[in-house]
């Protein structure tokens, strides 16, 4: 019973993702829409968005990060090679680091 | 994974999913056909030629074109936040 919540669940977030995607080009507002219901549907069967789609929503102010359009992505090597995602509408930053974690 | 069914339509994604309206209490309601857009607790909004008509669910009874085939959902059985619908337990009436 659970699991199958939990296999719902994902499988919803992903049709929002996908949706969002589309929709976004002549509807940013439903767009941002369906992001926020497929984070309320994680929330609520406390599952994890799945990494690839989380780089698609902005920590701070949950905006859904298009390249080019809400967002900047580069490469940055100083410090330690990462890639930093901009959010163009707080203009907070993502840093995921490239090097491998050492097991 | 498990794709939306008619056995788990009611805990399952309704946006994006092509739908219409077969009867409802609202006789300007019945001839609405289109996407599923958006979905609040009590509504469904359904793009028909681009422009959004708002459905209550209670009044309606929809029909949903899933991959696998036609589902007829009664409007009422969809009650609920869409974040809510996930956890319902489903009572079986059909």
């Amino acid at each position: 019973m659970a699991k199958q919540t939990t296999k719902i669940a994902l499988e919803r977030i992903h049709t929002l993702f996908q949706q969002a995607q589309s929709t976004y080009p002549h509807n940013p507002q439903r767009a941002q829409r369906h992001i926020d219901l497929a984070r309320k549907i994680a929330q609520r069967t406390r599952t994890h968005l799945p990494p690839h789609l989380r780089r698609q929503v902005c920590r701070k102010c949950n905006a859904y990060l298009v390249p080019g359009s809400t967002s900047r992505t580069r490469i940055r090597q100083r410090r330690e090679p990462h890639v930093a995602t901009t959010c163009l509408k707080c203009g907070n930053i993502q840093r995921h680091p490239l090097k491998e974690k050492q097991p | 994974m498990s794709p939306i069914s008619p056995r788990n339509i009611l805990r399952h994604e309704l946006i994006g999913l092509e739908a219409g309206v077969v009867r409802s209490r609202n006789p300007s309601h019945r001839a609405v056909e289109g996407f599923i857009v958006d979905e609040s607790m009590k509504t469904l909004v359904i793009e028909q030629d681009g422009e959004s008509k708002r459905i209550p669910k209670r009044d309606a009874t929809f029909i949903i074109k899933l991959p696998s085939g036609l589902v007829e959902v009664e409007g009422a059985a969809l009650y609920g936040r869409p974040q809510d619908r996930v956890k319902k337990k489903i009572k079986r009436r059909w």
